[in-house]
C-alpha cells in the first residue's frame, strides 16, 4: 500500500455517521412530479434525477470515483422502501447510532408523504388484511424495507459497449413489444431512462475531474484527473478501453445500482475474470505496470468500505469472487487473481468479502497467496468449491456454462453471474425453535408429553408438521413481499444487467433467466437442532435416563435445579465431531427440510424453493431470545452459526469437523450454500509444512464435496488482549458466518464466542 | 484392552502429513518438564479444573468415597480417595471434572483412526502412537500398530526408547517411522532429569538404526536443563556416530501443559521462569548438530 492508498484507507475510520439528504429529497420530488407515469418509469426518472442532481465529490488522490451520497461514508436513505432501514441495520450489525437516526434527519413533509406509500407501509397494510393478528416473520420486514438484491449482475455488456449498448438493445426490444405489451414497454422505457441517467452521472464526474484538474497544482495529479475524465466520458458511451476503465465502469455501475435500491449483497462477482482482458491488453501495450495495477485494485477495494450504503459501520455484504475453473475444466486463475488478493491483504478491510474458488487443479501458488491473506489476519478469503457447487446448480437444471460462472453474493448465498435470482424474502422452516415450540405446546387432550410422543419418530413427525406449516406461512409472506416489490420496488437499471430481463421485457422483480426463491432453514442453530434431537433420542428414548417431561421442565427453568439433566444432555454426542451417533440425523433433518419446502408456490408464483443455511449474525440474536435447548445450551446463549459446531462443542479437531459437515448432501440439498468457519492459530500457517498439511485437509474435504470453508487466523490470547486494548487492534478482522467485521467493533457476546471456538491444530 | 489418555485427530506435529495421535497412558520415565502429566500414571485419574468449577456440590452428592470436600467456598479434591468411578464426572454440569484414561480395545481405537484415512492418504499422514510411553503397554501398542499397518495406514511410534531391548525390537515390523526422544547423554544428568538412566535408550536407538529402521531423533530443548553446549555436543556426537545418521528434530520446550498438574493434584516441578527457549539458543543448538554432519529439522 503506498502512502496515497494508505491515506485513502485510514481516513475512512475518522468519519462520523451522517445522513445524505439529497436522495430522499430528489426521489420524493420526482415521485410527485411524475405521478402519472407507470411506477417503473417513475422509478427510472427518479433515479435519473438523483444521478443528475445529487452533489458529487472526488476524494483527493482517488483514482476510482462514484458514490451514492454527496459526502463519503454517509447513510443513504430510500424512503420509497422504508424510513427505518437503519433500525434493521443496527440489529443486524449491532451498531447504534441513535434510536431514529435516519428519521431524525428527514423533514416532516417527506415522512408524511411516504408514511402510507412506501413498500414498508404497503406491506403493513397487506399484512393486516391477509394475516390478521399473525405476525409475519420478522426478517420479512427487513426484506420489504430493501430492494431485491443478493445477486451478481453481468457487467460484460456495459464494459464492451457502454450503457449506450444496453440502451440500444432495450430500444430494439421496445420496438418489438410496443404494440402489444404495455407492461413490457414501460419497463423498457424505464431501462432507457435509467441508462441516460447513468451516462449523465459519469459525465458529471468527468466534468468534476476536469475542473479539479484545472485547480490542482501537482502536475502528476493533474494528469491523472484528466485521464480519469477521459475514461469517465468513454466508459458508458463507447465501453471500457483499459483496465482502469474496466474497474471504473464496474464500480460506477455498482454504485448506480445502490442508488437505485438499497439491496444487500449486490456483489460484483468475478472481477479477476471480467477485467483480465483489459489488464492484459494494457500490459501488452506497455501502458500499465504491476504497481499501477495494484494501486488501482486497492483504490477499487477501498471504495466498498468508503461507500457502504449503511454508514461507516454497516456493511451490505458485497463480495468479489476470484479464480475457479471453467466449464471445460480449464483453470481460470490469472494475474488479477493474485493482484486482487494482494490488494485485499494490503488494504485489509472488512468489505468486500473475498472468495476464492477451489478446484482440484488450483495452483499451489494461489493457495499460498490465500494463506498469506489469512496469516495477515484478513480472515479471508473464504474458499468455495468448484467440485461441488456447479454440480448442485446443474442438479437444479441450470446449464453447465452458467453453473461454472457462479459467484458468492455475500450473506452465505451463491449467485450466477447475471443469471440467477435466489434471494430469500423472509421466513424460514425453522428448526431448533420449532422443536422447543413442539415440546412446550399445551396438550388439550390431557396427555402427558411422554404419552403424546411415545417414540422418537412421533416427536419427529410433530416437528416435521410444524416445519411444513412454517414454510407454508413463509411462502405466503414471500408472495406478499414479491408482489409489493413487483409493483412498487422495481429496479430497471439493475435489471438491464441481468440476462432475460430485457429479452422478456420484464423487471428483475418479475424474473430473470434463473429464478429460485430460497428459503432459510431458520438462521442459526442448525447444529443445536441436530444435537438436541440426538440428545433426546439417546437420553429419553434409548437410555431412558430422562423423561421428555423432565427435559422440558429443565429447559424452561434454564437448568436451574436441573443441573443433573443438563449434565446428561450436554454430554451426548455433538455434531462436528464425526460421531455417527448424532451425524446419522443429518439426512433425517435434510429430508424434513426438503419436505417442508417441496412444491411451495414462490414469490413469483413459480420456481422451486431451494434451501439455504444462511446466517449473518442472526445466531446471536436468535440465541438471545430463545430459552435453553435440549442440547444443554443455556437460555440466551448464542446459537451455532451456519454449519459450525455449536459453540465450543467441536472437540476433535478440523478433520472431524470436516468429516461431519461432509456428511451433508451438499449437491442435492444445499443449493443455496451453507457457511462453515473455523479458527486456526497463526502458527499453522507459519511453516511450509503445516501449510501443505492444511492444503491437503482442504483437498480431502472439497473432493468429498464440502461446499465452502472459511478460516480465521487468530489466537485466543490475541483476542483477549484485543478486548482490553481495542486501540491496538483496530484492523483485526474476524469473520462471523459469511461476513467480516472488525473484532473490536463486535458485540461482546460475539467476541466471547469467537474466543470460545476451538482453535484447531494446536496442542 | 489398552488404557488411552487421548486420541488427537488433525495432529500436524507428530510425524509427516495429517495424523491421528493415540496417547497411551503410563510412563516409566518421569521427566521434570513433562507437559503431559496426565499420561504418566498407568491408571485412570481424576482431573479437576478449578477455573470451571461452579461450586454446585453435585459431585459431593454423588461421590461414594467422599473425595470432594467443600470448606469456606473452596472445593478440595481428595485424589487419594478417588476410585475413578466417573460418577462425579457425569454429574458435573460445568465440565470441571474428567477422567483421563479410558479402556479401549484395538478395534475401538482403529475405528477412530480409520475415519481420517482420506486425509492421511492425501497428505502422507497416518497414525502416531505416543504416550506416556506406548511401550508401557507393549502388547496393546504392538497390536494397535499391527492393525493399522494391516490397513495400510502409515504408522509412527513416538517413544522415549526406555524399554527392554527385546520388547523394543518387536516393534520393528509394525512401525514405519520412529520418533525417538533423546533427553540427555550424561547418565547422571539423565537420571536426575528423567528419573532413570539412559542405557536402554541408547542401546535401542543404536539397534533399530542398525537394522535399517527410519528414525527421527527428537531432542527436547529445555532451557537450563539440557541445552548447554557441552551436553548438546555430546548428544550430537553420539547421534552422529550412528549409521546411517538419523535426522534430528529439535523440540523447543513450552509450558502449555502446566495447568494439568493442578488438575491432577500434582505439583509442577519446573521453575516458574522456564518457558520457551530463546530463538538464538534454538539456532545455537541447531548449529551444534549441524556441525556434526546431522540434518536438523524443525518440522516433519
Ligand atoms: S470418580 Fe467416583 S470416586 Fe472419584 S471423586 Fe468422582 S465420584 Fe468420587
Ligand atoms: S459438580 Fe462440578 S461444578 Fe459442581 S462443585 Fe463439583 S466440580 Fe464443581
Amino acid at each position: 500500500m503506498n502512502a496515497r492508498v494508505k491515506r485513502l484507507r485510514d481516513e475512512i475510520f475518522t468519519w462520523k455517521d451522517t445522513v445524505c439528504p439529497h436522495r430522499p429529497r430528489i426521489v420524493t420530488e420526482a415521485y410527485r412530479k411524475y405521478e402519472s407515469d407507470p411506477v417503473v418509469v417513475k422509478r427510472a426518472k427518479a433515479l435519473r434525477d438523483v444521478l443528475e442532481q445529487m452533489p458529487i465529490y472526488i476524494r483527493e488522490g482517488n483514482l476510482i470515483v462514484g458514490a451514492p451520497t454527496s459526502t463519503p461514508g454517509a447513510w443513504i436513505v430510500y424512503p420509497e422502501f422504508s424510513l427505518g432501514t437503519e433500525k434493521i441495520v443496527q440489529v443486524r450489525h449491532n451498531i447504534h447510532v441513535g434510536n431514529d437516526f435516519i428519521r431524525d434527519h428527514l423533514p416532516e413533509d417527506l415522512k408524511d408523504y411516504w408514511a402510507t406509500r412506501n413498500c414498508y407501509a404497503r406491506y403493513a397494510a397487506y399484512r393486516r388484511e391477509c394475516f390478521g393478528d399473525r405476525n409475519p416473520p420478522s426478517d420479512s420486514w427487513y426484506m420489504i424495507s430493501t430492494a431485491l438484491g443478493h445477486l451478481t449482475v453481468d457487467f460484460r455488456e456495459t464494459l464492451e459497449r457502454g450503457l449506450t449498448g444496453v440502451s440500444e438493445r432495450a430500444r430494439r426490444r421496445l420496438e418489438e413489444v410496443r404494440q402489444d405489451d404495455p407492461e413490457g414497454a414501460a419497463f423498457l422505457r424505464a431501462v432507457i431512462i435509467a441508462a441516460e441517467g447513468g451516462i449523465a452521472f459519469a459525465n458529471r464526474y468527468a466534468q468534476l475531474a476536469e475542473e479539479t484538474a484545472a485547480r490542482v497544482s501537482d502536475p502528476r495529479r493533474k494528469q491523472e484527473l484528466q485521464r480519469m475524465a477521459e475514461g469517465l466520458r468513454r466508459i458508458y458511451v463507447h465501453g471500457a478501453r483499459s483496465y482502469h476503465d474496466a474497474l471504473q465502469s464496474v464500480w460506477l455501475s455498482n454504485q448506480i445500482m445502490h442508488i437505485e435500491g438499497n439491496a444487500w449483497s449486490m456483489s460484483p462477482g468475478r472481477v479477476d475474470q471480467i477485467c483480465c482482458p483489459y489488464f492484459q491488453r494494457d500490459v501488452a501495450r506497455g501502458e500499465l505496470t504491476r504497481e499501477q495495477a495494484l494501486e488501482l485494485a486497492e483504490c477499487f477495494l477501498i471504495k466498498f468500505k468508503e461507500n457502504s450504503i449503511f454508514g461507516m459501520r454497516g456493511a451490505p455484504t458485497q463480495c468479489i469472487t476470484l479464480g475457479g475453473r471453467a466449464a471445460d475444466g480449464r483453470d481460470q486463475t490469472n494475474e488479477l487473481t493474485y493482484l486482487f488478493l494482494e490488494a485485499a491483504r494490503e488494504v485489509k478491510l472488512a468489505e468486500p468479502l473475498i472468495h476464492v474458488r477451489w478446484h482440484k487443479g488450483i495452483p499451489k501458488k494461489l493457495m499460498h497467496a490465500c494463506f498469506d491473506c489469512l496469516e495477515a489476519g484478513l480472515g479471508m478469503p473464504m474458499f468455495l468449491n468448484d467440485e461441488a457447487t456447479p454440480e448442485g446448480f446443474m442438479n437444479l437444471g441450470i446449464e453447465r456454462e452458467a453453473a461454472f460462472d457462479y459467484t458468492h453474493v455475500g450473506c452465505g448465498e451463491l449467485g450466477i453471474t447475471g443469471k440467477l435470482q435466489d434471494s430469500a424474502l423472509g421466513g424460514s422452516t425453522g428448526h431448533i425453535a420449532v422443536l422447543v415450540q413442539v415440546l412446550r405446546r399445551k396438550r388439550s387432550n390431557g396427555k402427558s408429553l411422554d404419552q403424546a410422543f411415545p417414540t422418537f419418530e412421533d416427536l419427529l413427525a410433530a416437528v416435521r408438521k410444524q416445519m411444513r406449516a412454517n414454510a407454508e406461512h413463509s411462502a405466503s409472506v414471500n408472495r406478499a413481499v414479491g408482489h409489493i416489490h413487483r409493483q412498487f420496488g422495481q429496479i430497471p437499471f439493475t435489471s438491464a444487467f441481468m440476462h432475460g430481463c430485457i429479452e422478456r421485457a420484464r423487471d428483475l422483480t418479475v424474473r430473470c433467466q434463473y429464478n429460485f426463491p430460497s428459503m432459510n432453514l431458520g438462521g442459526g442453530g442448525f447444529p443445536n437442532f441436530v444435537n438436541s434431537l440426538a440428545a433426546i433420542r439417546q437420553a429419553v428414548y434409548r437410555d431412558h435416563a430422562l423423561t421428555l417431561g423432565r427435559v422440558v421442565e429443565a429447559i424452561e427453568a434454564d437448568f436451574q435445579g436441573f443441573e443433573d439433566v443438563r449434565a446428561v444432555l450436554a454430554r451426548e454426542p455433538k455434531f462436528g465431531n464425526d460421531d455417527d451417533r448424532v451425524d446419522d440425523l443429518l439426512p433425517v433433518v435434510e429430508q424434513m427440510h426438503a419436505e417442508a419446502i417441496a412444491g411451495l408456490k414462490g414469490p413469483r408464483n413459480d420456481g422451486r424453493y431451494i434451501a439455504t443455511g444462511t446466517v449473518a449474525t442472526g445466531h446471536i440474536d436468535q440465541g438471545r431470545q430463545l430459552i435453553a435447548t435440549p442440547d444443554g445450551r443455556h437460555a440466551g446463549r448464542p446459537m451455532a452459526a451456519g454449519m459450525n459446531a455449536a459453540p465450543d462443542t467441536d472437540r476433535n479437531g478440523l478433520t472431524a469437523l470436516l468429516n461431519s459437515v461432509q456428511k451433508l448432501n451438499s449437491t442435492g440439498h444445499w443449493f443455496g450454500g451453507y457457511i462453515l468457519n473455523f479458527n486456526i492459530l497463526p502458527d499453522v500457517l507459519a511453516s511450509e509444512k503445516s501449510r501443505e498439511k492444511l492444503m491437503m485437509a482442504l483437498e480431502s474435504y472439497f473432493m468429498r464435496k464440502g461446499l465452502n470453508l472459511q478460516m480465521n487466523c487468530v489466537s485466543a490470547d490475541m483476542l483477549r488482549d484485543a478486548q482490553h486494548h481495542p486501540e491496538d487492534y483496530r484492523s483485526l478482522m474476524v469473520r462471523i458466518s459469511g461476513y467480516n467485521d472488525y473484532f473490536t467493533m463486535l458485540d461482546p457476546g460475539i467476541q466471547e464466542e469467537i474466543i470460545g471456538r476451538t482453535a484447531h491444530g494446536v496442542k | 484392552m489398552g488404557l488411552i489418555a487421548n486420541i488427537q485427530r488433525f495432529s500436524l506435529h507428530d510425524g509427516p502429513g495429517i495424523r491421528t495421535t493415540v496417547f497411551l497412558k503410563g510412563c516409566l520415565l518421569n521427566c521434570l518438564w513433562c507437559q503431559n502429566p496426565e499420561t504418566l500414571s498407568g491408571r485412570p485419574e481424576l482431573m479437576f479444573t478449578r477455573r470451571l468449577c461452579a461450586l454446585c456440590r453435585l459431585c459431593e452428592r454423588v461421590c461414594e468415597r467422599q473425595a470432594h470436600e467443600f470448606e469456606d467456598g473452596v472445593h478440595r479434591v481428595r485424589y487419594e480417595l478417588c476410585a475413578q468411578c466417573g460418577k462425579c464426572v457425569a454429574a458435573c454440569p460445568a465440565e470441571a471434572l474428567g477422567i483421563v484414561g479410558a479402556e479401549m480395545s484395538v478395534g475401538d481405537v482403529v475405528d477412530v483412526v480409520r475415519k481420517d484415512r482420506d486425509f492421511y492418504e492425501r497428505s502422507g499422514g497416518g497414525v502416531t502412537v505416543s504416550g506416556g510411553e506406548a511401550l508401557m503397554q507393549p502388547d496393546f501398542a504392538l497390536a494397535l500398530l499391527a492393525a493399522c499397518a494391516r490397513e495400510a495406514i502409515h504408522t509412527a511410534l513416538d517413544t522415549s526408547g526406555y524399554a527392554p531391548p527385546e520388547v523394543f525390537a518387536s516393534f520393528l515390523d509394525v512401525v514405519n517411522l520412529f520418533l525417538f526422544d533423546i533427553k540427555a547423554i550424561d547418565e547422571e544428568r539423565h537420571k536426575r532429569l528423567a528419573g532413570a538412566d539412559n542405557a536402554w535408550i541408547l542401546q535401542n536407538l543404536k539397534s533399530i538404526i542398525g537394522r535399517g529402521a527410519p528414525v527421527i531423533v527428537r531432542v527436547p530443548l529445555v532451557p537450563g536443563f539440557n541445552d548447554d553446549a557441552e551436553e548438546l555436543r555430546r548428544m550430537a556426537e553420539v547421534v552422529a556416530a550412528l549409521s546411517p545418521k538419523p535426522t534430528v528434530q529439535l523440540l523447543p520446550h513450552h509450558d502449555y501443559g502446566r495447568h494439568k498438574y493442578e488438575a491432577l493434584g500434582m505439583s509442577y516441578r519446573m521453575p516458574e521462569e522456564t518457558r520457551r527457549p530463546a530463538p538464538e539458543s534454538v539456532e545455537a543448538a541447531k548449529a551444534i548438530f549441524a556441525q556434526h554432519g546431522l540434518t536438523v529439522i524443525e518440522e516433519v
